[in-house]
This record gives structure tokens, sequence and C-alpha cells, in this order.
């Protein structure tokens, strides 16, 4: 038998001697009282010796039990379940370890990891199974998704020992709601109604490693109840812990120096972080260095220069956000020709929970981006022959507003970050057979980061395939409505082609006076980098015509709106795609157009700078793939002849798992990767399709004790037989001791600390003892009585 | 005259023991005896003539019957008178009195050492401890009392008293007499022989007693046996059935202390016997109804011999006062003799 406070357990039965000491202590203190009537005594022991003995027997084994009974609700065992296996049939315990972020935390004083003791608890827990006697282990871990080990159980007890000691610590949080659902399933199987079911849930609890909002899936089934479930009590342990919850680059492409191979952004990129701290040291202030560089993602190459700040936190704060200005690395030009990009790295000091001091960004490196605007042959005659601002097509103005200092002649190939070319609607839009984000090989579109509409009206439906096609491959495609068209049929070829479900009007609205323009709800994704002054910039522009555009399911960012609300720019919501729509690029779509019968924007200030931020980061956004939680299924938006996945050694940090990930087909179960780090996704020739960024899940990562109380409410829909038990040794849980494992009821956990029913057992038997006392000391009998009076001591007086 | 009680004390150990016949004699209990005189319940052999029957009839003051002569008998206690009336030879018998031998026997075997009731309570002088230090007022102490007492009124009715103190054979002894002297000679024997404090172990060895009595007395008494009969019934039998068949009257003071009727303890501990019994570890109150009912039983027993035989029993305790309870006894015994007609 264990017990759940075992040191007060044992600590009370020791206790159990001192009836016995306090019963030989007074044998040798009584000094003989000298006696003339003595044979009358002897003649009464005589008579009365063996009913004696045996009430000397029954009240001294009644204050030893009452002693035990007390010391043993105080330890709250556990009885008559896992903790005397063998006294009944064979039982399968099924054991859930937490292998998630939190439960990897070191208290200082420990110098122990708590993984190391969750396996410990579990190695403890199959140490109390007997293989000969049917007892049979599953082993499920619940780092987020969670993952059968070992299911059906099996008796091979050793190798279930041996998978424990080799369960790999992931960076995910803990997925215990699947665990139970894949847990409840095994549990339906016919063959589990053989034995007894016990679920072991073994986890240091804290706040990280469970979800309290969530709600727990029951493990009973319609044909077998939920079985009794034994969780380790919450670590009791207080630390803390500071961690990287974000790093957010400002823009996904970062330009390389045209020449030189020198660091190109003016004044380097700026890098967003934002850091979370817990514990009971957040109620302080404090200081973090925080250090960022770019390392090459091919983990060749020189890093670059490293970034280092220190962020203040004043008392009370739990988040800080904080912005580090880095320079990119020397593009290594032998390499360059797979533009892997770099990794942004940021790491802080070491503390606590070392995965979540480290967090990347993948940033792709480029030399320029190209911009393909459809527009029929001679659509920018005008521009080119330097007419006035009168006779400017709306592709005029898209053309000046993305190269204001370039040539005007557009048919020729232009130098400097943006390139555009011209692309005639009509003749050689079809799409490629290959396609792909950073690898994008054939197609007229092929290659191109964005394709800009002025006239989608000309578009065949070969075309808007291509454009589709682009799309998915994470290009930028902006979207203006032709002018001089009072119907705009293209509409529903858009909402068709391009898989959106907006709702665009196809008849153009003419306002009577020209409404004002002003940012958006969503104005601060693509347009952050402009948004302090977008306000001003907005102001002076009119619109006049417009067709109006309304969300639909997938909803829309709302970039510009007019003076009633009316959305003049929109663009799709990042992320928005769905599986069957791996649509990693982005839409914008201006609903008016770029020319002067409809809207001065052309020729307000706003015009530039809104086309170049729109290009820049709506092909930033498509670029690659957003940095994700450690444990999250692989994005979908990974390329569509993406292989497999090589882990960056150089950026991962010391965390195990493998080097290479395979990535299965398309609509196969994709393969969650566990730890944080940085992958280059491959395909299957063995080229650099990109790069991959996996943090630690920072949500999971708060180190927070946990009560009771709390886990309890929280368990309660799993079983309604749920119970604390501690294996093995659980140091920094509390109550818990090496060897000694204690159960008491968490539902009654709520209650003083101690086993009620064995309490009350205790009542009872002192209540025995108090009639055995009463009764065999006869103190209530005078029928022999000759005189009242009280009783005397030993000595007459 | 001092008032201090230590230089009393002190004071009174330095006299010899027959000068604390005082304290066995309370005045009280004097006041209360004085009017009674003890009486034989049957015929005794006394060598003057006083109050008791005596069974030797002839020359005497009282008649007794006629008898018709046979040949012979002394002529000169034919009745003439009758012969005169009658024609017929009668003889003139008389009833012979004469005085009452008081033998005590007091008990001094290990059992009669104990006692609860404290010696400046029972001394009734305000001494608080006997003259060899004791500060509880002893059974034998009881005892000592009991025999003063029976002795005094004996002596002042001009009877002859002895004394024979006992346990396993007889100790100390006073020859009977009826001189003023002999009461503290009782008490002085009864004084310088107490229970031995350094052999508390002696047992009590009756019938070996009774045996020595026998051989020292000739004629019939009353024998006073002051005890706590702690003896086995059988024991007590045969004793007071001896001294029946010599045509003794016995009577029994069975002196008890208030903790042995009614064994009134709390605490466990081992009791250990005076009489040389192994201490045995009990709880008291466990044993307290077992112990009560053996108890009783035997003083029941006790009672029972003793009245069978016709002999009186009287139950004294340490903690009640002497004067009252002798007198009652006195008083009923006389009672019943004179409701006998003796």
């Amino acid at each position: 038998m264990s017990f759940l406070n075992p040191t007060l357990a044992w600590a009370g039965l020791l206790c159990v001697m001192i009836p016995i000491i306090i019963h030989l202590l007074m044998r040798r203190r009584r000094r003989p009282v000298p006696w003339a009537a003595m044979r009358f005594i002897i003649e009464a022991y005589r008579r009365q010796r063996r009913r004696m003995n045996l009430e000397q027997f029954l009240l001294l084994a009644a204050r030893c039990l009452l002693v035990a009974l007390v010391a043993v609700a105080v330890g709250k065992p556990v009885l008559g379940e896992v903790g005397t296996i063998g006294a009944r049939g064979p039982r399968t315990l099924h054991l859930l370890v937490d292998t998630s972020l939190a439960a990897g935390v070191t208290p200082v004083e420990s110098q122990k990891p708590e993984s190391a003791l969750i396996k410990e608890s579990a190695l403890a827990a199959i140490d109390e199974l007997d293989a000969a006697r049917g007892d049979r282990v599953s082993i499920i871990a619940v780092g987020a998704p969670a993952q059968a080990i070992v299911l059906p159980p099996t008796s091979e007890m050793a190798a279930a020992r041996q998978i424990i000691k080799d369960l790999p610590q992931t960076h995910a949080r803990a997925d215990w709601s699947e665990a139970m659902r894949v847990l409840r399933d095994a549990l339906a199987r016919p063959e589990a109604a053989g034995s007894e079911q016990v679920v072991g849930l073994i986890s240091s609890w804290r706040s990280g490693c469970f979800d309290a909002d969530s709600t727990l899936p029951s493990l009973g089934t319609e044909a077998a109840p939920a079985p009794l479930v034994l969780a380790t009590p919450p670590a009791s342990t207080v630390v803390d812990n500071v961690g990287i919850v974000a790093v957010e680059p400002a823009r996904a492409v970062m330009m390389a120096a045209a020449a030189g191979g020198g660091g190109a952004e003016p004044g380097g990129m700026p890098v967003r972080v934002l850091l979370r701290r817990t514990g009971p040291g957040a109620a302080s202030t404090a200081t973090t260095m925080l250090s960022v560089r770019a390392v090459p993602a091919s983990g060749r190459g020189v890093p670059g220069e490293e970034a280092r700040q220190v962020v203040q936190w004043n008392a009370g704060q739990d988040e800080v956000q904080t912005f580090v200005t880095i320079s990119p690395p020397p593009v290594d030009r032998s390499t360059s020709e797979e533009r892997p990009g770099v990794f942004v790295v940021a790491s802080i000091d070491a503390d606590s929970l070392p995965p979540d001091n480290r967090a990347i960004a993948a940033v792709q490196i480029r030399e320029r981006l190209d911009v393909a605007l459809v527009v029929p042959p001679g659509g920018n005659a005008s521009l080119a022959a330097g007419g006035d601002l009168s006779s400017y097509q709306p592709h005029d103005w898209i053309a000046l507003a993305l190269s204001p200092r370039g040539d005007f002649s557009l048919r020729r190939r232009q130098s400097g970050e943006l390139r555009v070319q011209i692309v005639d609607p009509q003749q050689g839009i079809a799409p490629s057979v290959k396609a792909g984000g950073a690898g994008r090989g054939a197609g007229v579109l092929g290659g191109i980061d964005a394709v800009i509409l002025p006239r989608p009206d000309l578009l065949e439906p070969a075309a808007w395939r291509a454009v589709r096609e682009a799309l998915d491959a994470g290009a930028l495609v902006v979207l203006t409505p032709p002018i001089g068209e009072a119907t705009q049929r293209w509409t529903e070829e858009v909402r068709s082609s391009l898989g959106i479900d907006w709702s665009i009007a196809r008849d153009v609205t003419l306002l009577e006076t020209p409404s004002t323009c002003a940012p958006g709800s969503a104005s601060a994704g693509l347009l952050g980098q402009i948004a302090s002054e977008l306000p001003e910039l907005a102001r002076s522009v009119t619109v006049t015509r417009l067709l109006e555009v309304r969300p639909g399911s997938e909803g829309m960012d709302t970039l510009l709106v007019d003076a009633s609300g009316r959305p003049l720019v929109v663009a799709t919501v990042a992320g928005a795609a769905g599986e069957a729509t791996p649509r990693r690029g982005t839409l914008v779509l201006f609903a008016s157009a770029v020319d002067l019968a409809w809207t001065d924007l052309p020729a307000r200030p706003l015009m530039v700078p809104l086309l170049q931020e729109l290009v820049r980061q709506g092909i930033s956004r498509g670029v690659g793939m957003p940095a994700m939680a450690a444990g999250m299924p692989l994005s979908a938006l990974m390329p569509a002849e993406a292989a497999d996945l090589e882990r960056v050694p150089a950026v991962s940090g010391e965390t195990e798992g493998p080097r290479v990930v395979g990535i299965p087909a398309r609509g196969a179960t994709p393969t969650p990767l566990r730890t944080a780090g940085g992958w280059l996704v491959r395909s299957a020739a063995g080229v650099t399709l990109g790069t991959l960024a996996v943090n630690a899940d920072a949500d999971a990562s708060s180190v927070a004790v946990a009560t009771r109380e709390q886990l309890a409410k929280w368990l309660e829909p799993s079983s309604s037989r749920v119970e604390w038990a501690t294996w093995g040794q659980a140091s920094g849980s509390e109550g818990a001791v090496a060897g000694g494992r204690v159960a008491g009821s968490a539902a009654s956990d709520r209650s003083p600390p101690v086993s009620l029913p064995l309490l009350l057992a205790a009542g009872v038997i002192g209540l025995l003892e108090l009639a055995f006392a009463r009764w065999f000391s006869h103190a209530n009998r005078d029928a022999f009585g000759t005189r009242g009076g009280p009783s005397k001591g030993a000595t007459p007086a | 005259m001092t008032t201090d009680p230590t230089v009393d004390d002190q004071a009174r150990r330095t006299r010899p023991p027959e000068a604390d016949a005082s304290i066995y004699l309370h005045p009280q209990t004097l006041a209360r005896l004085a009017s009674f005189e003890l009486r034989a319940k049957m015929i005794v052999e006394g060598l003057s003539t006083g109050t008791h029957r005596s069974p030797f009839q002839g020359l005497s003051v009282e008649f007794a019957q006629h008898r018709a002569y046979a040949p012979g008998d002394d002529l000169r206690h034919l009745d003439w008178k009758v012969f005169a009336r009658t024609d017929k030879l009668q003889i003139k018998q008389h009833q012979q009195e004469t005085n009452l031998d008081l033998v005590v026997l007091v008990d001094a075997s290990g059992s009669m050492a104990y006692g609860s009731r404290s010696f400046e309570d029972a001394s009734g002088e305000g001494i608080k401890t006997s003259y060899d230090g004791r500060a509880q007022w002893s059974k034998f102490d009881h005892a000592t009392a009991v025999a003063a007492a029976i002795a005094y009124i004996t002596l002042k009715q001009g009877d002859r008293v002895g004394l024979a103190v006992y346990a396993d054979e007889i100790r100390a002894l006073v020859r009977r007499s009826s001189s003023q002297g002999t009461w503290r000679q009782i008490v002085g024997a009864l004084s310088v022989h107490p229970v031995d404090p350094q052999n508390r172990s002696r047992q009590t060895h009756l019938a070996r007693t009774v045996d020595q009595v026998l051989g020292k007395i000739t004629n019939r008494c009353i024998i006073a046996i002051v005890s706590d009969f702690f003896v086995e019934v059988d024991e007590f039998r045969d004793a007071l059935a001896r001294f029946k068949h010599a045509g003794h009257d016995v009577i029994a003071f069975q002196v008890l202390d208030r903790d042995e009727e009614e064994f009134d303890f709390a605490d466990a501990a081992p009791f250990e016997g005076l009489e040389g019994e192994a201490a045995l570890r009990i709880d008291p109150r466990s044993l307290r109804a077992a112990y009560l009912e053996a108890f009783r039983s035997h003083q029941s027993a006790i009672e029972r011999i003793a009245r069978g035989m016709g002999f009186d029993y009287q139950r004294v305790s340490t903690h009640e006062w002497l004067g009252p309870t002798l007198a009652a006894f006195v008083a009923r015994r006389n009672a019943v003799m004179k409701h006998k007609g003796r």
C-alpha cells in the first residue's frame, strides 16, 4: 500500500507503538501496593484472568487500531485499486504520460526536470503490475498530437519500461482530449472486457499542461462504464519562466543587396518579439536579455550580426512587446539558387523551461520581386508617350506607382527591387504544369510574385486558371475593375475561378457626392508598415464610383473604406484557405478602378505607398510558410511537391527528435512536428523548396501551479471515479514520496486532505474504545459497592 | 504544658509502651462501655464468687433444684424440710456463682498491618504517628483498642482477663488476672508485640494457636478472638469447634479496613500481599466485582460459622468509632442472655 501523504502516514503508523509503550511504562512506574486481603484478589484474579486478558487485549487492539486508522486516514491510502493489484483478477493499466512542453520544467532546487519524475512515476506504475497474473499496460504520450505508443496493451513490461525511458519530450501542448478519445476507443474494444481497466494520468499538471477551459471526453461508453482514473497530484514547486511567444519579422521577404552581397534593407529589418512570463516572479520588476540574429537557413554561411536588447519588465507585467532591428547575413551566391532564405532566431536567458527561450521565424532573401501587369498590348502607350494625366489608364498609374523611379518603358526589363513585366491577357497566359512557391517553374506566370489585373474582363478561362494557379502558389493577385464597363461581368468569374465567396456587385455604384477615404478595419495587416500615416494619406482621397463588395463566410480584410464604410480595398484573410483550396497567395480587390473618373487616388500621395506596400506585404504573405507551433499538423500550405523536411541544427538547438521527417502525400494524415526547430522543405529530388519554422507552443508554456480543485473539476467529466495517485518518486508533487502511492478521491480532495471513510472508521473505533474502556474498567458498576464517593488511586489514602 | 504536637510525639515515643494505653482506649469509648458488663453465655468455672453462674452446685446461696438422695451424698445437703413434709429424702442443690475468665486472642499476623485510616484521625488525641512512626491506623491498632476495651470492662466487673498475641503461634501472653495492673500489662504486651514490620510475611496459623491456648486454659472461659480472619474457612471452623468442644464461649471480633470492604481503587498497580503472597498486577476496577464477591462470601462464611456454633460475631471497621460498636454489641449480648433467662 502507498499513500498520498506517506510521511504523515508512516509517522502515524509508528505512533501505533505509543499505547504499547505507555502500557510498558505504566507497568514499570507503579510501586507495589501492600495489601492484606490478597487471598481475595488472587481468587478473583483466577476467576477473571481469561476475561481480563481478553479485555485488555481488546482494549489495546482498539487503541492501536484507532491510532493506525487515524494515521492511514491522514496518509490517504489507495485501497482496493491499483495499489492492490493482484488481489483480484488481471488488470490493464493505461498510462497517459505527459510529454508536453510545460512538463519539462526544471525547478531550481530539484536540478531534475519534472519530465524525468513523470517517467519515474510511470516506471513505478508499471512495476506494480504483474505480467504473470495477466496484467497489461498501454502507453499514450499526450504531447500534441496525442500518440498511442503502446496500444493495444501489452504484457511485455520490460519493453514498456524501455519505451517509457525513451519517450521524447515534446515542445507541444498536451492533448489530453485526443488521448482520451484514443483510449476510449481502445476501451470499447471487446478484448478490454476481460480485465479490469485502470487509467493512470501522469503529469506535473502545471497550468500549461492542461487547458482548464476545455472539456474532457468521458472515457465511458454505452457498453462499459468509465474506468477508474488515477491522476498524479499537481506539482507544488513554484517556478518562474520567461518565454518567447512570437518572433515576427516585418516582412517574410527580405531584400538582399543588388550588389556586394551586404544587407540591402535600409537600416535593417525590424523584428517584433513578444515575451511572456509566468510564475510568482511576474509580480516584480525584472530584465531579460534578448538576442536576435539572422542565420542562413541552409545551415551554412555566416550568420548575421546579433542584435541584443535588454527587455524591462514592470511589476505585474506578464507580456512585453519589443522591436529589434536586424541585418541579414551576407548572401552566399554559391547556394542561393535554391533561395532557402534565413531563419530569424530570437533567444533569451536560460530559465526553468529552456524550449521556449528560443523562437525562430523563416524569412526569404530576394534580390528582386517580379510583378506581372496583365494589360493588352499597347496598354501603356500613353505613359510611354508622356501624355497628359487625363489620358493615363489604370495600368499606367499602377506601373508608375510600382516603379516611380524606374524606366517608364515597361516593355523593357527593369532593375530595382520591383521588376514589372507586361503580360498580354489574351496571349500566353495558361496554367503551367508545375507550380510552387519559391520554386515556381514553367508558364507565363511561373516565377511571378505578383499578378496585377487592371483588365479582368479580358481574361479567358484558361488565363483565370493560370491566375488561380499563381494564387495557390503564393503569388499576390491584385484586381481592379475595368473602366468604362457599366456592368462588370468578370465578377462572377472571379468568384468561381479564384475560389472566393465574396459578393461583388456587377453594377457600378455612382456616388452623388465624392466620398472620402479612410483606413479599414484590417489595415494593420497588409498595410501595417504605413499604418501610422495611413489615416492622413487616406483622408485626401475621394471616390465617386465603386463596386460594392460584401464578405462571405471566409470573411475579408478591409484595408480601405469610404466615408459610408463601403469597402474600397479588400483582401483575402490570411490562412482562410482550407485543405480543399490550398490558396497560399493573397487576393486584393480594388472596389474602385484606379482611374481619375472613379477616384482621385492615382493622383494622391497615398497611391505609391499603397501599391508598394500591398505588393511587398502581399508577396511576403504568400512566400514560405508562417511559423507554426510544435504539435500542430503540418500546414496545408506546404508545397505540393514537398517530400520531406530536414532539420537545420544550427537554429534548432539541442532538441531531441528526428533529423528528417517524411511528408505524406496530400490527403494523408500530416506528420506532426512535436519539437521546435528550423526545417528545410525539400522535394523528392532533394531540392530545397522553402523553410519552415516550428516554435515551442507558447500557449502551453505556463508553469504556474495548478490547484487540486482546478484539476479535479477538469478531470471530472472523464470518469466518475477519479482519484489521486502517486507512483514512485515525485518530488515537487505535494505529499508524494518514493515507493509510496497514496490516493484519495479527487472529488473529496476539496475537503480536508484526509480519507473521510477511514476517519469515520477511526471515529467508530474510538467510540468502541471508549465503550470498551468504560465497560472493562467496570467504572459504571457499583452493584457491590458499599458506599459512594470518588474512586481513589492505587495508593490507599 | 506544651502544645506542639511534634514535641508531644517525641515525648510520647520516649515513654514506655504501657503509657500509650490511653491511645487505644479513648475516653469516649470508656464512657460508652462504663455501664456495661460482659456476661458469659455459658456456666463458667470461677475461683471466687462473682456475677457469673458456676457449673459447681453445692453450698451456695441461690437454690437450684431437688433431687433424690443417693447413697454417698453428703447428708448436709438433705432438705430436712421436705423430708418432714413428704417423708422423702431429697438433696437440695444450689447454683454456685463464680468469676468470669476472659482470654483475648489478638491476631498479629502480617495482614493486620494494613490500614488506610490516618493515625491522627483514629487516635483522637492529635497524635500523627504511632510510636514506631506509622502514619496509618492499622487493623492491629484497632484490634488493640478492641482488646483494651473489653479487658477494661471485664476487669471493671472484677473478672480475670488474659491475653494472647498470636500469628503463626502465640507470640505474647499475659496471664489471667483481675488485678488493676492487668489492663496496663495487656496494653503493654500489645504495644511491644505488634505486627512485625520486618517480617510482614508472618502468616496466621489459627489451629496451632488454638492448641496452645487450650493447653494453657483449664477452666471454661470467654475467648475473644480479635482478627481479620483472613484464614481458610475450614481452619476457622475447626478452631471454633475445638473451643466449643472445650466448653468455651467465643466472641469473634472481625476487624476490617474500609478499603478491604470496598476495594475502591482506580489505577492499575501491582498488589503485594502482606503475608508473603507474590505481587499481582491488576486493574482494580475490572476486578472489583469479583473481589467483593469473594470477600463478602468469606465474611459471610465466617459470621455464619460463628453464629452457627452459638458464638457471637461482631464486625469492626477501622474507620468507625469503637465505642458505639462495642456498646451496641455488649448490650445486644446481654439482652439475648437475659431473654434466655441466664
